[in-house]
């Protein structure tokens, strides 16, 4: 059992949400502080998979445009932000149009790396 | 040759000139213009490639190039026509005159005139402190702009002096980047910027925010080798002596706020606000001279996007109106005052009989606050919050009869 203080960050309430429950049988003991619905789901979801956007930018071949920024096409486990990292500053690419997919299925998350800038 | 009059002139091109361009169209103006200074339109959201931008207006996260490239598109679809590259010197009368390296000085006239030249950041002040002047020492938005558009990373071992939402942002880029953040050091007893950003750049990577406390002294003399920490006083923010510490790095960045650039505004005679150092607007997000409207950050600093690309529509739409001769200025306007807890509330006049969206940013952070709105002394609104914060913007909308027949409106928090 393990209890956890998150603060709820889809509105601007900020709530507190403590939630107490145990992560591998993915079961809440209790759960309170939430304002709203949408701020108890995020909190579970935030006790039991973090998960967050990963944006940088990948070097390119153009000298104009030295960057190019990246994202992943939808939020990944918060646990693999830094192995993301390393893995986008291996990469180097030459023309990309925003929303173009740069490494598909990006380190098995089922999110792809996309281009969120353009190099022409 | 007759002289081509545009119905709206636009001076910048970031997410402000660009809604407000959209607006204009939208509201059936004829020939409309942007000028903007650098090379391309997007404004500050070109440097921008974190998440968070347009989750209220598109209900998604995008990023701040994905997000101005839908308005960037969207302008061009709608017939919108641009200068880049054009720096606007001045402002005249239903004209804007600016230079660029092609056409020289060119003046452009135009029926109705937007100002949307956004804000800069602030360093004068912030950087009180006694010491020499070091190589490593950089605003959070240049370094924001040379890591994420030129490739430069600017130092290995960080101290962030102010928790402003560029800050936070840049403590999460330098760790992910692979630099050590030391601390981000805010002499307020809050932090400055968005809760989302304080959760997701410094909590999730165990950053340490001190609050109270700010910088006192630099070390190094060619290049930074250290700052001095110390806790302030909550009451004075003046440093507690025997309270500093040594905090070793090679880089310090600056996220101390951003100040609306109204330099064109206060040479052409628009009194600047004290508090918001932008020009004084009704809901129209027209100005005290009424063909000159104002939208963005130039108004005010605002922490999201979305609020932004809201009230530039609307500063557009009703530039379109005053070119074909309506809107003209009302004999008179509602004196709209900030109250209890209420810092300054945008706009500061309304025009009577007419909707208006109140924006207000609170003094001191509180929870279980009520919200009221008094016409002429009389509650219009009240309302319950469960926090407000500096940090975050907040919204009131009033409706035309609320505002008809009054000449005041005051907004406090209690
Ligand atoms: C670093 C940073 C991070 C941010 N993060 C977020 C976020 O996560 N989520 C969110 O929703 N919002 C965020 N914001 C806020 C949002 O980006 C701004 O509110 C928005 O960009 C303001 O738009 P603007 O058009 O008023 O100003 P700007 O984007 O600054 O555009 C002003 C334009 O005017 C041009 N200009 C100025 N003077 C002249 C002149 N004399 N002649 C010609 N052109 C001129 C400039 O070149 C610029 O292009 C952030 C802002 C900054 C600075
Ligand atoms: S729980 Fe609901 S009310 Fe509280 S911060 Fe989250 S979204 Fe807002």
């Amino acid at each position: 059992m393990e209890t956890k203080k998150i603060i709820c960050i889809i509105c601007p309430q900020g709530c507190e949400v403590t939630v107490c429950g145990d992560k591998s049988s993915r079961t809440v003991e209790s759960i309170k502080g939430f304002g709203c619905k949408r701020g108890k789901t995020y909190a579970e979801n935030e006790f039991f998979a973090p998960v967050r956007i990963l944006t940088s930018s990948v070097k390119t071949i153009n000298k104009q445009v030295p960057l190019v920024a990246v994202r992943t096409s939808k939020p990944i486990p918060k646990e693999l932000l830094f192995a993301g990292m390393e893995e986008i500053k291996r990469l180097v690419v030459d023309k990309v149009n925003s929303g173009d997919v740069i490494v598909p299925n990006f380190l098995g998350t089922g999110a792809d790396l996309i281009a969120s800038g353009s190099v022409e | 040759m007759e002289e081509k009059i545009y119905d709206v002139v636009i001076v910048g091109g970031g997410p402000a000139g660009l809604a407000a361009a959209i607006g204009a169209k939208e509201a059936g103006a004829g020939d409309v213009i942007i000028i903007e200074r650098d090379s391309s339109l997007g404004g500050i959201l070109e440097q921008c490639i974190h998440p968070g931008f347009g989750l209220k207006y598109f209900g998604e996260e995008l990023t701040g190039p994905e997000y101005a490239r839908r308005f960037i598109q969207k302008a061009k679809e709608c017939g919108v026509e641009y200068k880049l590259g054009t720096m606007v010197l001045s402002i005249g009368e239903h004209s804007v005159t600016g230079i660029n390296p092609t056409d020289g000085v060119i003046t452009i006239r135009g029926r109705s005139i937007v100002l949307a030249m956004g804000c800069r950041e602030r360093t004068r002040g912030a950087l009180m402190t006694p010491g020499a002047r070091p190589a490593g020492i950089y605003t959070a938005g240049a370094a924001q702009r040379l890591i994420n558009r030129q490739n430069i990373m600017v130092g290995k071992r960080i101290v962030i002096l102010g928790s402003g939402d560029i800050g936070m942002i840049m403590a999460r880029r330098l760790t992910l980047e692979g630099a050590e953040v030391l601390a981000v050091v805010e002499i307020m007893n809050y932090t400055t910027g968005l809760i989302r950003n304080r959760v997701q750049c410094l909590e999730d990577f165990g950053i340490p925010l001190l609050l109270s406390h700010t910088v006192v002294e630099i070390k190094g003399n060619n290049r930074v080798e250290g700052v001095v920490v110390a806790e302030v006083d909550p009451a004075t923010r003046k440093p507690i002596p025997g309270t500093e510490k040594l905090y070793e790095c090679d880089t310090l960045l600056i996220s101390c706020g951003l100040i609306p650039e109204n330099e064109l505004t206060r040479e052409f005679g628009i009194k600047l606000h004290p508090v918001t150092g932008g020009p004084e607007v009704n809901q129209f997000m027209q100005t005290e001279v009424e063909y000159i409207f104002a939208c963005g950050n130039v108004v005010h600093v605002n922490d999201l996007v979305d609020n932004v690309t809201e009230e530039s529509l609307t500063a557009g739409r009703s530039a379109a109106r005053y070119a074909r001769g309506e809107l003209k200025k009302p004999e008179q306007e509602i004196r709209v005052t900030p109250g209890n807890n209420v810092r300054y509330v945008c706009p500061q006049r309304l025009y009577p009989g007419a909707p208006a969206t109140l924006f207000f940013r609170v003094t001191e952070p509180a929870k279980k606050v009520t919200l009221s709105v008094l016409a002429d002394s009389k509650p219009v609104i009240t309302k319950k919050l469960a926090t407000v914060n500096p940090g975050e913007m907040q919204r009131v909308d009033l409706s035309a009869e609320a505002l008809s027949g009054v000449s005041t409106v005051l907004v406090e928090v209690r």
